[in-house]
């Protein structure tokens, strides 16, 4: 940790002089730019709502990024504090260093890349490396990337390295290599064809040094059986882009061979997942449908890895991403040994001038999802009372999903400009989550949301916004009801208000208010804003990946600024 | 053209050898290991017993996901504060609400087998049973609200058997030298009695549900310190036989179990210094508890 190379240190000096010398953020003919942003919180106990006092009183994250181009070369760095971490990220990121560096440049039909490395093969089933500050997520692959493109239509890529685990390296070995031809212009009389076909392949290969693990008995009449350990697990990819008219179908198949590991209970059965979306779009109408299935794709360069890091693939969510309060109370995350699920949505535009379309027409969105568990049947012969440790585990039929249904639900939106100044989007939802299977706690619950979002222009620099919304359930906490009114003065100011009430909580004492009023000052690339108030214990979620907020009381400062 | 087929078929290749250099284990997944010889079990003296007395083995079968279960669990310390020695705990995961969830599983092996078999989650949790007594009759699960009184009713009888237990740990090789001596104060005849040894862990954090205010938060309890949780069986579920229906009880018997502590739950890692070796004994046709008691593991001087 924070065994920084001392020639970062300098390349930051270097980079940072010329910026106070020069007005412009040139260097050497080449350009910086880069970003900072800190947030800090400032806590105060609340037992009502479970926050808990914090010692240090008030705690902050902050990150600078510096990057420098010229012509085909450029090199990064990030600088990370977390001192000590907000409330909900690991604690393990405690301190100050630079866990983030890269050079990179391109020579003909070459590009490397050094240091820490971003990278995505596919939809990222088979590799993803990322990083969402949201979530408190970076398993950035330090080590080395080479692009190659022997032809216009290929593209080929390949890495090589560990894995960041907060501010020390995975102890897996990763690699990978991943291809990508466009049949269009590989094959010349195909090139005009209406059908256009990408076709696309990858591998990945994990190795981690043998280690002992003892067969997961739980008790000592079986003492002493070693789990045999695969020390290379390789996984593969192939996937498929086509697009015809006004279609397009994109798929993708992954299959991983035995990964015994902490998440999937030590069973050996392969992995497989597969992505599969159809959409048809044309002027005031689309619709999509999505497919996926997952089986035991839990992908770590850790095996005995319990927590979100080191995460070699990315399991994207078939459930619409909400970003309404009420909406994403109880968000889904994607569960990656075991889901099945389905996807579909439809928007539509009555057109302007029409009887149901008025001056300015409407924005029509209906959306459903629905995840199930797959249908498993334990090996013959292998079942050890209770646990699947140290076996195959189970068999399942690829097409058939599980009974338990893990998600669904069905969203309506409609969009309606009345005037010139006024628009709504009213929305219905109704959600089903087994929050038992997808948090590990609580129930199925079933709830009806409700969503008025008014916006309207006072002026051409002035507008106000104010969000009604209610969510009404038997279970968990019970109804809720929110509220939040914003005023924002172009292009600086911003200012709101808002509230949710959990009315119709079930324990009369926890029937509480979280209110919170926040205000911005934009100028320019800078940006700072400051809230205060309550916030909720709850989940947040980017993408099918959630990370759990506790609960909180205070003031919070964001400071964001570009160069 | 030529040239471009070359390029895929250079790529499926190179892809095909890459997904070949896996390590593709077949089964069986398990290597079993030499059994460990480095144990060096010396029998110690046993002290001798001056007045025994009967002893009480309360199991209280509970599960995390329980609401109602905290509230016994209180129970249950509190009587264990009132009966001291003479009261043994035993917290048994099993059933329903013990059900996997949120990273953790206080599920046994030999837990879940005696609630198959005495059918106490059935009855719903929290229930428990008292050495195990009128199992014959049915009448053996105990609401929480009933357990002081079975348990004086218990203690209250004469005891056939004395039990002992001494610990020798060596925690640099996880070693664990359980000796236990059972005395027959009375003679027995004609009843097969068998010895369990399990070992309980004291101070494992994790969430509890819970719905009673009075208790903690609602509805879960996410710092809950779970208390008496019985982690594995040394002898098996049922124990060894330290007596046959063909016997008559005569000289004291002392048996020694060599143990890894840290092993015996490879879930849940147990923690030496919290964990306490429970022994006792039971009649296998009536499943009556005879005797218990319970040692540390580490025993702080």
């Amino acid at each position: 940790m924070k065994t920084h190379k001392h020639i970062l240190v300098a390349i930051l000096l270097i980079a940072a002089l010329p910026m106070t010398v020069f007005s412009q953020n040139e260097i050497l003919g080449g350009r910086i730019n880069g970003n900072f942003q800190m947030d800090a919180q400032y806590y105060r106990p609340d037992s009502l709502i479970g926050a808990k006092p914090v010692s240090e009183k008030m705690l902050m994250n902050s990150w600078t990024n510096i990057i420098y181009t010229s012509g085909n070369f450029n090199a990064g760095m990030r600088f990370e504090t977390y001192l000590n971490p907000i409330n909900g990220y690991d604690i393990k990121y405690k301190g100050s260093g630079i866990p983030y560096w890269h050079v990179d440049y391109k020579t003909g039909q070459f590009q490397i890349t050094a240091g820490n490395i971003y990278e995505q093969f596919g939809s990222g089933m088979i590799f993803r490396t990322y990083e969402e500050h949201n979530l408190g997520l970076d398993n950035s692959l330090y080590g080395l990337r080479v692009k190659f493109r022997p032809h216009k239509s290929i593209d080929l890529k390949a890495i090589y390295g560990t894995q960041r685990y907060y501010w020390e390296k995975g102890p897996g070995i990763v690699r990978g290599i991943d291809a990508d031809v466009f049949l269009n212009d590989l094959i010349p009389s195909f090139e005009n064809s209406p059908l256009k076909i990408n076709l696309g392949g990858s591998f990945v290969s994990k190795y981690e040094d043998n280690e002992q693990i003892y067969n997961k008995y739980k008790d000592s009449n079986h003492p002493n059986e070693l789990l045999i350990l695969p020390l290379n697990v390789g996984a593969g990819a192939g996937r498929i882009n086509m697009i015809y008219k006004n279609f397009s179908l994109t798929g993708e198949y992954v299959r991983k061979v035995n990964d015994p590991n902490d998440k999937n209970g030590y069973i050996y059965k392969p992995g497989e997942a597969m992505l599969v979306s159809l959409s048809y779009n044309q002027r005031g109408f689309g619709a999509f449908i999505q497919a996926k299935r997952l089986d035991n794709m839990t992908f770590k360069s850790r095996r005995t890895g319990a927590d979100k890091a080191l995460d070699i693939n990315y399991l994207p969510s078939i459930t619409k991403q909400q970003t309404y309060s009420l909406a994403s109370l109880y968000p889904y995350a994607t569960l990656p040994n075991n889901e099945m699920g389905l996807q579909a949505q439809i928007n539509y535009k009555i057109k302007r001038n029409t009887l149901l379309g008025g001056k300015y027409g409407v924005d029509l969105s209906l959306s459903g999802s629905i995840v199930n568990g797959i249908e498993k049947t334990p090996v013959p012969g292998e079942e050890i009372f209770e646990t699947t440790n140290g076996t195959l585990g189970y068999t399942s039929s690829f097409f058939k999903p599980g009974k338990d249904n893990y998600y669904k639900d069905l969203i309506l939106e409609i969009g309606h400009r009345f005037t010139k100044s006024y628009k709504l989007i009213f929305t219905y939802m109704y959600q089903g989550i087994d929050n038992f299977v997808v948090q590990g706690h609580g129930d199925y619950m079933k709830a009806h949301i409700f969503i008025a979002d008014n916006s309207y222009r006072i002026t051409t620099k002035q507008s106000i916004r104010f969000e009604a919304q209610a969510m009404f359930t038997e279970q968990e906490e019970g109804d809720w009801a929110y509220a939040l009114v914003e005023y924002s003065v172009a292009p600086k100011w911003f200012f709101s208000v808002a509230n949710m009430y959990n009315f119709g909580n079930p324990n009369p004492d926890q029937r509480l208010h979280y209110p919170l009023v926040a205000m911005a000052y934009n100028n320019g690339a800078n940006r700072i804003q400051i809230s205060y108030g309550r916030q909720r214990k709850g989940v947040v979620c980017v993408g099918g990946v959630c990370r759990e907020m506790p609960a909180s009381n205070g003031l919070t400062v964001s400071l964001t600024t570009n160069f | 053209m030529k040239r471009n087929i070359l390029y895929i078929v250079a790529i499926i290749i190179g892809l095909s050898y890459a997904f070949s250099s896996c390590d593709v284990i077949d089964s069986p997944y398990v290597e079993k290991q030499e059994i460990d010889t480095s144990f060096n079990c010396v029998t110690p003296e046993f002290p001798t017993v001056q007045s025994p007395y009967k002893r009480v083995l309360l199991e209280d079968y509970t599960g995390h996901l329980c609401v109602n279960c905290p509230k016994a669990a209180l129970i249950a310390s509190d009587l264990k504060a009132r009966y001291k020695d003479t009261l043994v705990v035993v917290a048994v995961h099993a059933g329903f609400f013990a059900n996997p969830a949120g990273g953790y599983d206080f599920r046994t092996t030999c837990g879940t087998e005696w609630d198959d078999y005495f059918k106490v989650g059935l009855n719903g949790n929290p229930n428990g049973m008292i050495n195990r007594l009128k199992y014959l009759e049915g009448a053996h699960v105990y609401q929480p609200s009933a357990w002081n009184n079975g348990i004086r009713e218990a203690k209250n009888a004469t005891p056939e058997v004395e039990l002992q237990i001494i610990n020798d740990y060596d925690a640099e090789l996880d070693n664990l030298c359980i000796h236990t001596k059972t005395t027959f104060l009375t003679p027995i005849s004609g009843r097969a009695l068998n010895l369990n040894v399990v070992i309980i862990q004291d101070k494992i954090i994790a969430p509890q549900h819970n719905n009673d205010p009075n208790v903690g938060s609602t509805p879960t309890i996410e710092d809950y310190e779970h208390n008496h949780v019985l982690v594995g069986a040394v002898n098996g579920t049922w124990g060894t036989p330290i007596l046959s229906a063909e016997e008559t009880s005569t000289d004291p018997i002392i048996k020694t179990f060599p143990v890894h502590v840290k092993r015996i739950n490879t879930i849940n890692t147990p923690v030496p210094e919290n964990c306490t070796v429970v022994a006792f004994i039971s009649d296998l046709n009536t499943r009556e508890i005879l005797q218990v008691t319970e040692c540390k593991v580490v025993i702080n001087e």
